[in-house]
């Protein structure tokens, strides 16, 4: 972060925004690759068939053969993980596992779209209010060091930071239901409606979800507040007299905000993991309730293309991060 | 030595180790000052604070109390034991990296980088599905997600150390390169680590708690605070106390570790990024 | 009260229609010199909570609006396919699409419902079954003898696994139309009582050559609009139902909220009108708040454990025995049910018509338990016991059992499944060699034609003896009140010596709905007023 660049770039050579970008993005795909091949690994990890998995202890010998038979499991690991990810990459995430089980044949991605409709939603509406908020308060902290408000911050961050989703979103029901019955404290949304056509019920999956990611971004652009405003043009520029507001908002945001960007990203990405615990609290149709259904459950399907989805929405936040950052630094923009 | 104990000057360090020991403490010894057996039920269910009971009784009657007292160790020795794990495998993995400059760096970087792009929980979540439940899961999941920031940090430290000039006159003595390595560097680096520890630490607590809530972790009659989170949570309005006590003992030792890293990474008056428990992984 | 279904019931049955209270019941059945059901002595004797229904309507039914209500889910093998419907989640949505040819009173009696007479020959080989008129489908076909035929032969294939036992004594290709309202059953093994087969909601009609259960058809209540398994189903009124005047709500919205904490908490908030299965220990503290109606029914309602009689360590009944003598039942009852129920005594069923009362009531013995698993060489037992939160109370008395357990030695390790999986055949269900289930009662021959009988889709105990099978064959087919009860102590006498069961509670139902829901009763048979919500109005 000592790295904080000039105001203006004096160097403008034709940078090459391509190459970085190919660079990034075929880093990215290598990512989700291995990712793709730790998830099949782990969810074979067991000696043994997933389909006696799926089907529990002591299933019947005939039961499981049927079921191996449905979910070719009698064909070899490598080509059920070529398979897969051939499927996956042509947008067929197969058919659920349990499903089979059931001498049914639906397909994940009709089990799964309604579910990661609603979740896009409650993530996207979360990280509208995330970013200007964990840069505000970041930011405020530094502005007035000291102040009541900035204690005020670092403690409400602490108390976030130390409560696990689903104590917070439980203490948020107990405050805002339970005592103040301001807000619902379950969110229903019916099959094919939108989760928008009752906004009061996001509200409190929204706030747990903020409460828990906002705290880390607070500190983490605070941090780089705090340095910005003591490098040495900061207090230059204070020195030949440029206005304290001017000094902030040209000088000390703009280059607290480049590394801020990255920490944003970091900040998308524990919003994903934390909406995982935060639907489950609140009995959210999403993407995350459909995980651990299939996770207790045993749908191996399901929770290798649920899994591989999520980890596909984490690179592509860590790509356009990288964007915003090469964009806002110019520096960067040279080939390392 | 006396150097470093300088966080407790601190005022928010001296708070945060304080607390950090009266939670470890009520951890450790609170199974021998608990009044009743943490298993038995001894009155109504969900009845408010009493003589009896002085924290009521939760959704079985049994004693708040004496389940809070005996609810710390498991939350503490898993989330230390998989803390431990994840150290011993990503000191190894960071030394080598460190020290082979040969292809073997780059190969295991990258892996490493890879485990970092995806989300922890889900990782867990996957391991769950294909594994099953069960704590030796839980301790090896939780290593295995922290394991590679570990490796990480351990490899910049030795890359580091290793070109100075005692490690590679000791290396041309003939000793070996790990022994110098233990010797030279781990001192250096011990506080540092230390805070890493801790924040680490807290990390693996609450995701534990977490899987636990989703019913994926530990199963009854276990006595530990976060299936007494999960349990009660239902009878939230019955029984406050079932659901609050174990939540602030859990909030209090993260609380703790926290100031105390703080207060620690200050007092090594380095130019400190400030990390906490959600973004020590990553 | 001038409903055709009415028409048809017992004098008396005017009482049952008002606030059921065991005091007014009791005096009304006495007052009209009707014979008591036995399992409302029974109930009436053992004491839980009150049973309170919701409260009688001031200026009489409301109609209109969507009646909302949240189940405990079974993920994505829930089904509105009467005949395989496993979970309270299925039998709420089936119970309202379709109709029995018997309804079962909250009383445990029975009226007649599509079917209005059953007339047995002498040996009870055939029945001749007298059906209803004017009674159509949602298609507007007209219900008679055809969809009978249709739906029996449906039941009879072994696929539809929860209709099966009830059929599999008729002898399915030989039932004749002997008119649009009169059909002849024959039987291949005589059964006293056949009527008593089609009150289960696995045996209700569906119409002749229907196989889309997409898009179900049936005489019942509401007609299908949506379903979702996992998340939703969306129903609306019935406007030609058989039963003049209902249904009073235009739909009937029925929710998969599998969480109890996020169930109640959305009865609360009113964003449902009503839940199955509150948590027993709330339902106290909301009985004193009066913030919401709990409807509380005492019934026979069996909470059991379950052991695999066919496998090791519960193979040797030794064991099994032990274990039954480990439990401390009214321990359990307070605990795990906040003493909504009376002791069970193992053989489900208490209050019914040929239960046996002789048997002795077992209570704990853990020095007896500790000598019988030593003669079993299981001195140092541990086993696993499967458990979910399907069931209010199954987690409690699991972890209370595992804690009686330590007395004589045997740590029982507990693990918690999902709900969705518990009692999903093609997954975990019967498959788990300690477990727990819960039954709905409605007579001992549904009990043993569907747990235990050579048949049964869900022997759980997986018990299996040729002399059991051959008395329980006996007790259903003799029409000789004396000697069936003979012969059904006999069967009793098996289990109660050698069964898997342990059953410690006959649990009330205990649910809860808004105070702006009337008309719900507590009824013996089922959650939620046995999910009667042609029954149910929303008061404004």
């Amino acid at each position: 972060m000592t790295a904080a660049a000039e105001p203006r770039a004096v160097r403008r050579e034709t940078p090459p925004v391509l190459a970085f970008l190919g660079r990034r993005i075929l880093g990215g795909v290598l990512a989700l690759v291995v990712a793709s091949v730790v998830i099949f690994v782990a969810l074979n990890i067991l000696p043994g068939n997933p389909a006696s998995v799926i089907l529990g202890r002591n299933a019947t010998p005939a039961a499981e053969r049927v079921l191996t038979q449905r979910m070719h499991l009698d064909r070899p690991a490598t080509t059920r993980y070529s398979d897969w990810l051939g499927g996956f990459v042509h947008g067929d995430l197969g058919v659920s596992a349990v499903s089979l089980a059931q001498g049914q044949h639906t397909s994940v991605w009709r089990q799964i779209s309604g579910p990661l409709k609603n979740s896009a939603i409650l993530a996207a509406i979360a990280a509208l209010f995330m970013i200007p908020l964990s840069i505000g308060l970041g930011v405020i902290g530094p502005i007035f060091p000291g102040k009541p408000v900035d204690h005020m911050i670092s403690i409400f961050s602490l108390a976030a930071i130390a409560l696990p989703e689903f104590v917070t979103g439980s203490l948020l029901i107990g405050i805002f239901f339970v005592a103040l019955d301001w807000l619902p404290p379950v969110a229903l949304v019916p099959p094919g409606g939108s989760p928008l056509d009752n906004p009061s019920e996001l509200v409190l999956p929204v706030l747990t979800l903020l409460f828990a990611s906002l705290a880390a971004g607070v500190r983490m652009v605070r941090a780089g507040m705090t340095e910005v405003l003591q490098t040495e043009y900061v207090q230059t520029a204070r020195l030949n007299g440029v206005g304290e507001r001017r000094v902030l908002w040209r000088y000390a945001l703009r280059n607290a905000l480049a590394p801020s960007v990255q920490v944003l990203a970091q900040n998308l990405q524990w919003l994903i993991g934390g909406i995982i615990i935060t639907e489950n609290v609140f009995a959210y149709p999403g993407i995350g309730t459909e995980l651990v259904n299939a996770v207790q459950t045993r749908d191996v399907t399901v929770v290798q293309s649920v899994a591989m989805l999520i980890a596909v929405v984490y690179v592509v936040i860590n790509l356009v991060a990288d964007l915003v950052v090469m964009l806002l630094v110019p520096k960067l923009r040279e080939p390392a | 030595m006396r150097a470093r104990f300088r966080f407790l000057h601190s005022r928010s360090g001296a708070i945060g180790f304080g607390v950090v020991v009266f939670v470890l403490l009520v951890a450790i010894l609170g199974p021998y000052f608990a009044p009743h057996d943490p298993a038995a039920p001894v009155g109504l269910p969900l009845s408010g604070p009493s003589g009896k009971a002085l924290l009521g009784t939760d959704f079985l009657g049994r004693d708040v109390l004496s389940r809070l007292l005996n609810g710390g160790r498991s939350v503490i020795g898993f989330a230390a034991a998989a803390t431990l794990l994840a150290y011993a495998a990503g000191m190894a993995i960071g030394l080598v990296a460190g020290y082979s400059r040969s292809l073997i760096d780059p190969a295991l970087m990258r892996s490493v980088d890879v485990m970092l792009a995806f989300p922890p929980l889900l990782f867990l979540l996957v391991l769950i599905a294909g594994a099953g439940t069960g704590i030796a899961v839980l301790v090896i999941g939780v290593a295995a997600i922290q394991a590679p920031g570990i490796s990480r940090i351990v490899r910049t430290a030795t890359l580091e150390v290793s070109t100075r000039g005692y490690v590679e006159a000791g290396i041309a003595r003939g000793e070996r390169a790990f022994a110098v390595i233990g010797r030279e560097v781990l001192p250096n680096i011990l506080a540092p680590v230390l805070v890493d520890a801790g924040l680490r630490f807290t990390y693996s607590i609450l995701i534990i708690a977490s899987v636990n809530f989703l019913g994926l972790g530990l199963q009854p009659p276990s006595s530990d605070w976060a299936l007494m989170i999960s349990e009660n949570r239902t009878y939230i309005q019955l029984n406050p106390w079932a659901v609050l006590v174990p939540a602030a003992m859990i909030g209090l030792l993260t609380i703790g570790i926290n100031l105390t890293g703080d207060a620690i990474a200050r007092s090594l008056g380095r130019s400190y990024v400030p990390r906490t428990t959600r973004s020590v992984v990553g | 009260m001038t409903d055709r279904r009415d028409a048809n019931l017992p004098p008396g049955h005017d009482l049952l229609d008002g606030r059921l209270s065991r005091g007014n019941l009791l005096k009304g059945a006495a007052a009209l010199g009707i014979g008591m059901s036995p399992l409302l002595a029974a109930a009436c004797g053992g004491g839980s909570g009150t049973s309170a229904s919701t409260p009688t309507a001031t200026g009489g039914p409301k109609r209109g609006g969507t009646l909302r209500l949240g189940f405990v889910g079974a993920g994505t093998a829930e089904t509105v396919d009467p005949f395989i419907g496993v979970t309270p989640i299925d039998e709420g949505r089936i119970q309202n699409l379709y109709d029995p040819m018997v309804i079962v009173n909250p009383d445990l009696t029975t009226s007649p419902g599509l079917a209005l007479e059953w007339n047995p020959n002498a040996d009870a080989t055939v029945y001749e079954v007298k059906l209803r008129d004017g009674v159509t489908f949602h298609n507007g076909k007209t219900f008679g003898a055809d969809d009978v035929i249709y739906s029996i032969q449906q039941m009879s294939k072994p696929a539809n696994f929860g209709s099966y036992p009830f059929v599999s004594g008729i002898d399915v290709n030989n039932m004749k139309a002997i008119s649009k309202n009169l059909v002849r059953i024959p039987l291949k093994v005589p059964d006293a009582d056949l009527a008593a087969n089609f009150t289960y909601y696995n045996t209700w009609m569906i119409p002749a050559g229907f196989t889309d259960f997409k898009h179900p058809i049936g005489t019942g209540p509401f007609e299908f609009v949506s379903f979702t398994p996992g998340q939703q189903s969306l129903f609306k009124k019935n406007p030609n139902y058989w039963v003049t005047g209902k249904p009073y709500v235009d739909e009937l919205k029925i929710t998969s909220i599998s969480d109890p904490t996020a169930r109640l908490n959305a009865l609360l908030s009113g964003q449902i009108d009503g839940m199955a299965q509150l948590p027993f220990q709330e339902a106290k503290a909301h009985q004193a708040s009066g913030d919401i109606n709990v409807l509380v029914a005492p019934s026979p309602q069996a909470m059991m454990f379950y052991m695999d009689t066919q496998k090791a360590p519960f193979s040797d009944n030794r064991v099994r025995q032990a274990m039954r003598l480990i439990a401390d039942r009214p321990a359990l009852i307070e605990g795990a049910v906040s003493g909504f129920g009376t002791v069970g005594n193992d053989i489900a069923g208490k209050g019914l018509p040929f239960y046996d009362t002789s048997l002795p009531q077992r209570t704990q013995d853990i020095d007896k338990a500790k000598s019988l698993l030593k003669q079993a060489g299981q001195d140092n037992l541990s086993v696993l016991l499967q458990t979910s939160d399907i069931f209010p109370g199954f987690v409690e008395s699991a972890t209370l059992l595992a804690q009686q357990a330590q007395a004589a030695g045997v740590k029982v390790n507990i693990k918690s499944e999902p709900a969705s999986a518990y009692y999903n055949p093609s997954l975990i269900y019967l498959k788990m060699g300690f477990a727990e289930t819960q039954w709905p009662m409605l007579s001992l021959k549904y009990f043993y034609l569907q747990s235990l009988s050579s048949n049964a889709p869900y022997n759980e105990t997986h018990f299996k003896s040729g002399a059991f099978s051959t008395v329980l064959q006996k007790a259903i087919g003799e029409l000789d009140k004396t000697k069936a009860q003979d012969y059904w102590n006999q069967v009793q006498q098996i289990q109660y010596d050698q069964g898997g069961y342990l059953q410690w509670v006959n649990a009330d139902w205990v649910d809860a709905v808004s105070k702006k829901v009337a008309g719900l009763k507590p009824h013996a048979a089922g959650a939620l007023g046995n999910y009667l919500f042609q029954d149910a109005w929303l008061q404004a």
